[in-house]
């Protein structure tokens, strides 16, 4: 089953066409990867997808109409609510997804973000991973069918990197579709099911890891990458 | 929706400028110009024009640099791909601010009444409440409009100082504006601020029909903020 399709999506900034007539799905129990450069699209595809964005032509439509209480989206950047701590955002965006979480259902939720003891912190005083952390705790509050996070471990260093790597893994144990967007080749290499390469607003080439590798006769994602956004 | 109005009036009582602005300037202010005046007549004056000037600092230029920086971190962005609707959102959170902006005026006037001996009955408390939250309700949705207008919080600084001057200057909260021109006084006629003073003064010594001109009045200024605050939500 598709969770999202997005037919023919285009999308245009400033008289520029950055989305090129795509069409894309996401099905159910995938970990999904948008792969690209920065500024090929990636963002404003997953805007799009959730509605964040109207397309200027092409359609997305949804596996249910209530979706939006089973997608939890962490952006490039969440948006904490200043002045508030950790542990009262993850209550806030429980409210959002109208999700009362317990204090017991919180500290379970802090300690799966490795932030037990950061509960009490002001959210926008936590460093960078665990920022990034806490986006996806605030992200899953509600338990979402399908999660998307849009660069997730963006600007990370490599033990952090690891630490988002084991919750995205996690999700999926959890049964849980996920879409990420990365340019990181390791990362996807270690999480996806089906990648989707974007360059110049369009899809230059998707499917499962070990098939397009074999398909564009080239020996590791890192090279798929190098040959997919260099020739288009 | 109650998680969102008790963390949003938990964050608003943490908030530095609310204690300075709203709180402790209107009360030393309260106190030193009642004393060093000393006229019976004036100290109604100072306190009521204490008190609105604390709900307009926290209802309108407060909340419009916390808007302003919700706006730029993407709340709003966020707020679509959650299940809850935007009008609803909002009014949890006015809602908290519009409660702060009243406990405030009423901390002044308790302080007010003790120190100068102003009677207050429960009719006057109540219609005075009725007007501190009207004009509240009106100041947070202007908000709401003005920092759709802002892009910094250079741009907010004097946008909110450009509305709040003329509004505290041209209105009789801290000054008798009886000798100024007819000019001046057409313009205090306009003013939605110096209709919150009337409000209140005629609140306080039980006026009923000079109070209920000002609701009146107040009704309208919240209307037209209200829809000033929905066209620039529906245009962001």
């Amino acid at each position: 089953m598709n969770l999202i399709e997005g037919k023919k999506l285009v999308k245009n900034f400033n008289n520029k066409q950055v989305i090129q007539g795509i069409d894309l799905e996401i099905k159910q129990g995938e970990i999904l990867a948008l792969i690209g450069p920065n500024g090929v699209g990636k963002s404003t595809t997953i805007a799009m997808l959730l509605g964040i964005l109207a397309p200027d032509s092409g359609s997305v439509s949804y596996w249910r109409d209530d979706y939006k209480a089973h997608i939890g989206a962490q952006l490039q950047s969440t948006p904490f609510f200043e002045g508030y701590s950790a542990k009262e955002n993850l209550r806030l965006f429980g409210a959002l997804y109208h999700t009362n979480l317990s204090d017991k259902q919180i500290d379970q939720k802090l300690a799966d973000c490795h932030l037990e003891d950061a509960g009490k912190t002001p959210a926008v005083k936590l460093s960078i991973g665990q920022q990034k952390r806490l986006a996806i705790g605030v992200t899953t509050v509600h338990h979402p069918e399908l999660v998307v996070l849009d660069e997730p471990t963006a600007g990370l260093d490599p033990r952090s990197r690891h630490e988002i790597k084991a919750m995205i893994d996690c999700l999926a144990d959890n049964n849980q579709t996920v879409l990420f967007s990365s340019h990181d080749m390791e990362e996807v290499e270690k999480l996806a099911d089906r990648l989707i390469f974007m360059n110049h607003g369009k899809i230059v080439d998707q499917g499962q890891p070990g098939a397009l590798i074999k398909k564009n006769q080239v020996k590791n994602l890192e090279m798929l990458y190098l040959k997919l956004t260099e020739t288009n | 929706m109650n998680t969102i109005f008790d963390l949003s009036l938990k964050a608003a009582a943490r908030e530095p400028f609310l204690l300075f602005w709203s709180i402790l300037m209107p009360i030393g202010g309260t106190l030193i110009l009642g004393f060093l005046v000393g006229k019976p007549d004036y100290f109604i004056k100072i306190t009521t024009g204490m008190m609105a000037m604390g709900i307009l600092f926290y209802a309108f230029t407060t909340t419009v640099f916390s808007l302003l920086g919700q706006r730029r971190r993407g709340v709003y962005q966020l707020l679509k791909v959650t299940p809850l609707p935007l009008p609803r959102y909002i009014m949890s959170v006015s809602g908290a601010w519009i409660l702060v902006s009243l406990i405030c005026a009423l901390l002044v006037l308790t302080v007010g009444a003790v120190c100068f001996d102003i009677a207050l009955t429960i009719a006057s408390l109540v219609m005075i409440a009725i007007v501190c939250i009207l004009a509240a309700m009106g100041y947070v949705f202007l908000s709401f409009f003005v920092s759709g207008l802002c892009k910094t919080e250079a741009q907010a600084s004097i946008a909110t100082n450009l509305i709040t001057m003329p509004l505290l200057l041209g209105s009789e909260a801290f000054y008798a504006l009886d000798a100024a021109p007819g000019w001046v006084k057409m313009i205090v006629l306009m003013n939605p601020f110096q209709w919150l003073l009337n409000g209140l003064r005629s609140g306080i010594s039980g006026n009923s029909q000079d109070w209920a001109v000002s609701v009146a009045v107040l009704v309208i200024f919240l209307g037209v903020a209200l829809f000033l605050a929905v066209a620039s939500l529906k245009s962001s």
